[in-house]
């Protein structure tokens, strides 16, 4: 009778205990959080060098294994890559933190741009105003030469103010002292060349 | 022209003074046999406790790079295990260490092996990287005053073990 009433308590207390214990099972199972995919493209393997979801490597494998083992525990995507920080080394993630000494990986490149950006404008900058300075120079040249009469134009020898004859007028201009076949306009124009260059 | 010539040549010897940094930094491999033994702190795999080679000065170690994943670790570890059983104790001992791995699966793989020997771990490969190791498994002997005398890349079997580090160790003992 006794051993009866045991067996019919146990059996009760197995059937009410296991009852919350499976309560509390099916609430460790918890929802995943997250996936492997979602996780495997933000860490690396420390084996590798390369982002896990590209590694085949058999520490890849365990480092996967491990990330679906605390996905099933139910943790989300930061608590995972804490823990593989915790497993692994702050190395283990593909982007650093944004704290500290790390920060400088984000600051850098920005930085660098800038600095890139403002350098590319001053070189515009100076070279347009070096082209308006030639052209300015090269605008008066001629001017200078028209004022003179003894460059040997043929600017008496019919000229025609509607501009026919100028051709004349070019092929009569003064050869440069160079002795080089250049007009003095041609001539000129190549020194302040030479000299814009430092040649 | 002087003064462009000058900041191209400028410029150059920069790129190549760099180039030159980068090359002799990492060319630098590790302790060679016959070299001090880097002195990298490690953690204990149970409990994290930070040790390095000098907690060991007075006997004669081997340390043994390894990872549960390595089929190479595998094969070796019996040998170490048998080697730790036949030579272990105050004058010698095989000191595992862990590289890149899930703890949970170093300590089973210790389990699977029996591995009776001093076990740590390194986390990020630092530990690693400062004995210039090439890849796991990788094995040193280190005399009682922390200097390298036998390096071992990949895996030991009885044979080696009984060519290379045995001999050593009867040394110390004469």
């Amino acid at each position: 009778m006794i051993a009866r009433l045991i067996i019919a308590l146990a059996i009760l207390a197995l059937t009410f205990g296991a009852g919350p214990a499976s309560v509390g099972a099916a609430q460790d199972t918890a929802q995943p959080q997250t996936s492997l995919a979602e996780v495997e493209d933000e860490v690396m393997c420390p084996v590798c060098g390369t982002l896990l979801g590209l590694s085949q490597a058999p520490q890849a494998d365990r480092e996967r294994a491990l990330i679906e083992r605390l996905i099933d525990e139910g943790l989300t995507k930061e608590e995972i890559k804490d823990e593989l920080v915790a497993e692994y080394g702050p190395q283990v993630l593909a982007l650093p933190e944004s704290s500290g000494f790390n920060l400088t990986a984000y600051l850098v490149p920005i930085v660098g741009l800038l600095v890139a950006a403002v350098l590319l404008f001053v070189a515009v900058w100076r070279w347009r105003r070096e082209t308006a300075e030639t052209d300015a120079a090269e605008a008066a040249g001629p001017s200078g030469e028209k004022a003179d009469p003894g460059a040997g134009s043929p600017v008496g020898e019919g000229a025609n103010p509607d501009g026919e004859g100028s051709t004349d007028r070019g092929e009569a201009s003064s050869v440069s002292a160079r002795g080089d076949g250049l007009s003095d306009d041609e001539s000129e124009r190549l020194d302040r060349d030479l000299n814009r260059y430092d040649l | 022209m002087r003064r462009r010539s000058l900041l191209a040549i400028l410029v150059a010897l920069g790129f190549v003074g760099l180039l030159t940094f980068g090359l002799v930094s990492k060319g630098s491999s590790g302790p060679q046999v016959g070299d001090a033994a880097p002195q990298e702190p490690f953690e204990a795999l149970d409990d994290g406790d930070k040790s390095t080679l000098d907690d060991f000065r007075g006997q004669w170690v081997l340390v043994n790079f390894w990872a549960s994943w390595c089929e190479p670790c595998e094969q070796e570890s019996p040998a170490l295990e048998a080697l730790q059983q036949r030579h272990g104790g105050k004058d010698f001992t095989v000191l595992g260490i862990a590289t890149r791995d899930v703890s949970d699966d170093s300590r089973k793989f210790i389990h699977e092996y029996g591995l009776s020997y001093p076990q740590f771990r390194d986390r990020d490969g630092s530990v690693a990287r400062a004995w210039g190791t090439t890849g796991v498994p990788e094995s040193f002997l280190i005399d009682p005053e922390g200097i390298v005398r036998v390096k071992q890349p990949g895996a030991v079997d009885g044979e080696m073990i009984d060519r290379l580090f045995v001999p050593m160790l009867k040394d110390r003992a004469r």
